[in-house]
C-alpha cells in the first residue's frame, strides 16, 4: 500500500512539473508575442509598405512614361522646323523674319559670273540629331521632377533609340542605372527604362521631304499636296546683285561734228552721207545681273484627325509651350537666276 | 472510507490542484493572445485602409495610361443619353464639344494623362475647366451597381451612374484637397470618401501638376468579385 501511494505521488510530482513548465513556456510566449506582431503594427503593415515604396517607383515611372512622351514631341518638331538638323548652306530668314535652314545655296562666282548651288539635301535620316533633342528635353523633365527629392530620383542618361512602327515613330529609352526607393530598411530598385510613340512617322515624311526637294530649285511660288503632305513654297528673290564676266567694254559712248557748223541735210544732198563726227567712249566691265532667289519650304503632315469646323483639310497640330501650332518640316532653297549682260563703267 | 479510495483527501487535493493548473493554462492562453479577435479584428480594418490607398493609386496611374477616344466629341455626345441626366449635371455640354471641335490637339493620339497636360497648355482658354469635368464623365463613367444587383432591383439601379473623382492642381505636390483643384471632375455621388491617389504629371513648362483619384467605400465593394 506504501509502495503504491509512493507511485501514485511520484506521478503527481510528474504531472505537476510538466504542467508548470508548459504554462511558463505559453506565458513567455505569450509575452513574446503580444512585444512583436500584435504590439503595435497592424496586420500585413509590412507588405502594405513594401507595396507604398512600390507605388512611389510607379509615380517617378508614370512621370517619366509621360516626359518622355512629351520629350519625343518637342524634340521632333524642333527637328523637323529646324530642317532635320541639316547643316553647311546657312540659315535664311523670311519676310516674317523666321529662320530657315539652307537646303541648298547658290552663288554666282565673281570673275567668271557662273552660277553655282551647293546641296545641303541630307541622304540619311540623322537619327543621332534627333535622339540627342530628345534626350535634352528629358533630361529638364527629370530635373524638373528630382528637385527637392532625397529618394525616388529618376537617374539620367538613357540610351535612345527611334524606329518607325506602324505609322508612329518609337522612341525606346533605356537605362541600366536604377531608379531607386530607400526607406527604413527597404531599398527597391526598378530599372526607368520606357519605350513611347508619338503619332508622326518622321523618317517616312523625311523620305518624303528629301526626294521632292531637289525638284523644288527653281520653282515658283505654290501649294501642293503630295503623298498626305500639304506643301507651301513661298519664293523671295533679291535681283539687285552682279557678278562680273572679267572682259572690259565701252559704254557712255557720244558722237560730235568735226565742224559745230556743219548742216547734215546739205552734207547730205553734196556727199550722199552726214557731217563727219568724233566717238567718244568710256571704259567700262562687262557684267551679268542675278537674282538671289530663296524658296522658303513648309511641309504639314494631312491628318483629318486634326481637321477644325470650316477647313477643307486637317493639318496635324502639336502643343508647344502654351501654344498650338502646325507640325512643320521647314527647310529654304536657295539658288541664283543670271540674267543678261551689261557694261558697267569703270 | 479509506484513506486510498475515491473520495480520499489526497485524491480530492490532487483534484483541485488539477483544476487550478487548468484555471492558470486557460489564463497563460488568455496572455498569449488566443482568443483576441476584437483586436485582431480592428487591425485588419487598418490593413484595408492601406491597401484603399494603393488601389486608388493604381486606379489612377490606369486611368492616366487610358487612351482617348479619337471620335471624343461624339463620346463625350453619349452622355446625352436617356438616362444620363446625372452625368450631365453641372456641365456646359456643347461648350464642350465646341472646345474639342477646336482643339483635336488636346485628345488625338492623347492619353487621359497627356490630355490633362494639354488642357494645362490651354488653360487660358475660356472652358477648359468644363472640358475636363465632361471628358473624364464621357471615357470614364461606368454604371454604380454590378448587373446582378441591377438584375435583382429589376432595372430600378440601371440609370445610376458613377464617374470617377479626379482633381488636378497646376503644381507638384504631396496632397491634394477638393478646394484646391485647378480641375475638378466628379458627379459626386456619394461624399466621405476612402483614400486618394496621387500622380504627378510633367508639362511643357516643367512646372508639372499633381493628379489626384479619391476612392469610395463603394466603389471597392463594386470592384470586388461577385459572390
Amino acid at each position: 500500500m506504501k509502495l503504491a501511494r509512493s507511485k501514485k505521488g511520484d506521478a503527481f510530482t510528474i504531472i505537476l512539473t510538466i504542467l508548470a513548465i508548459s504554462i511558463l513556456m505559453l506565458i513567455l510566449v505569450g509575452v513574446l508575442a503580444k512585444r512583436s506582431a500584435l504590439s503595435s503594427d497592424p496586420v500585413g503593415a509590412d507588405a502594405i509598405y513594401i507595396f507604398q515604396q512600390y507605388d512611389k517607383a510607379d509615380t517617378a515611372l508614370t512621370y517619366l512614361d509621360n516626359s518622355a512622351r512629351l520629350s519625343a514631341y518637342k524634340a521632333s518638331s524642333d527637328f523637323a522646323a529646324n530642317g532635320f538638323d541639316v547643316s553647311g548652306c546657312g540659315v535664311f530668314k523670311n519676310l516674317q523674319g523666321s529662320d530657315y535652314n539652307g537646303w541648298s545655296m547658290g552663288s554666282a562666282a565673281a570673275g567668271v559670273c557662273t552660277a553655282q548651288i551647293d546641296s545641303c539635301i541630307p541622304g540619311s535620316f540623322e537619327a543621332g540629331k534627333l535622339n540627342e533633342r530628345v534626350l535634352q528635353e528629358l533630361n529638364s523633365y527629370i530635373d524638373s521632377y528630382n528637385e527637392g527629392r532625397t529618394t525616388g530620383i529618376i537617374p539620367k542618361g538613357h540610351d535612345i533609340t527611334l524606329s518607325e512602327v506602324d505609322g508612329s515613330t518609337e522612341i525606346l529609352g533605356i537605362l541600366k542605372r536604377p531608379l531607386r526607393i530607400e526607406s527604413q530598411d527597404i531599398v527597391y530598385d526598378v530599372e526607368p527604362s520606357f519605350r513611347e510613340s508619338i503619332g508622326i512617322n518622321l523618317i517616312s515624311d523625311f523620305n518624303k521631304v528629301a526626294a521632292k526637294a531637289p525638284s523644288l530649285i527653281g520653282a515658283d511660288d505654290a501649294s501642293i499636296e503630295s503623298q498626305g503632305l500639304k506643301w507651301d513654297i513661298d519664293v523671295q528673290s533679291q535681283c539687285s546683285k552682279s557678278c562680273s564676266l572679267g572682259r572690259q567694254c565701252d559704254t557712255a559712248c557720244e558722237s560730235a561734228k568735226l565742224d559745230p557748223d556743219c548742216d547734215d541735210l546739205v552734207h547730205m544732198e553734196d556727199f550722199g552721207t552726214g557731217c563727219p563726227r568724233t566717238k567718244s567712249c568710256s571704259s567700262g566691265a562687262l557684267q551679268r545681273q542675278y537674282c538671289d532667289v530663296t524658296a522658303f519650304v513648309t511641309v504639314r503632315i494631312i491628318d483629318d484627325a486634326h481637321k477644325l469646323p470650316g477647313e477643307r483639310i486637317g493639318l496635324k497640330k502639336i502643343i508647344d509651350a502654351n501654344e498650338v501650332k502646325d507640325f512643320e518640316y521647314r527647310f529654304a532653297l536657295n539658288w541664283v537666276e543670271v540674267g543678261d549682260e551689261e557694261c558697267v563703267a569703270d | 472510507m479509506s484513506k486510498g479510495s475515491l473520495f480520499g483527501v489526497d485524491t480530492i487535493v490532487s483534484y483541485l490542484l488539477f483544476g487550478a493548473f487548468l484555471v492558470f493554462t486557460l489564463i497563460a492562453l488568455n496572455i498569449a493572445g488566443c482568443g483576441g479577435q476584437g483586436k485582431v479584428a480592428s487591425e485588419l480594418t487598418v490593413e484595408k485602409q492601406g491597401i484603399a490607398g494603393l488601389t486608388a493609386s493604381e486606379q489612377l496611374s490606369a486611368y492616366l495610361a487610358t487612351e482617348i477616344p479619337e471620335n471624343l466629341p461624339e463620346t463625350v455626345n453619349g452622355l446625352n443619353g436617356e438616362g444620363k441626366e446625372m452625368l450631365r449635371s453641372n456641365v456646359d455640354m456643347p461648350a464642350a464639344v465646341n472646345f474639342l471641335e477646336r482643339h483635336p490637339e488636346v485628345y488625338v493620339d492623347k492619353t487621359y494623362g497627356e490630355f490633362i497636360t494639354a488642357l494645362y497648355a490651354l488653360r487660358q482658354e475660356e472652358g477648359s475647366g468644363n472640358v475636363f469635368d465632361v471628358v473624364t464623365r464621357a471615357v470614364f463613367h461606368r454604371r454604380l451597381y454590378p448587373e446582378k444587383i441591377r438584375e435583382l432591383n429589376k432595372g430600378r439601379l440601371d440609370n445610376d451612374y458613377f464617374s470617377p473623382f479626379i482633381i488636378v492642381k497646376y503644381g507638384k505636390y504631396n496632397s491634394l484637397e477638393y478646394e484646391d483643384g485647378n480641375l475638378i471632375s466628379s458627379v459626386d455621388l456619394m461624399r466621405n470618401y476612402k483614400a486618394v491617389g496621387l500622380k504627378i504629371l510633367p508639362t511643357h513648362d516643367s512646372k508639372g501638376v499633381t493628379v489626384g483619384l479619391r476612392i469610395y467605400p463603394e466603389e471597392l465593394r463594386d470592384a470586388a468579385p461577385m459572390p
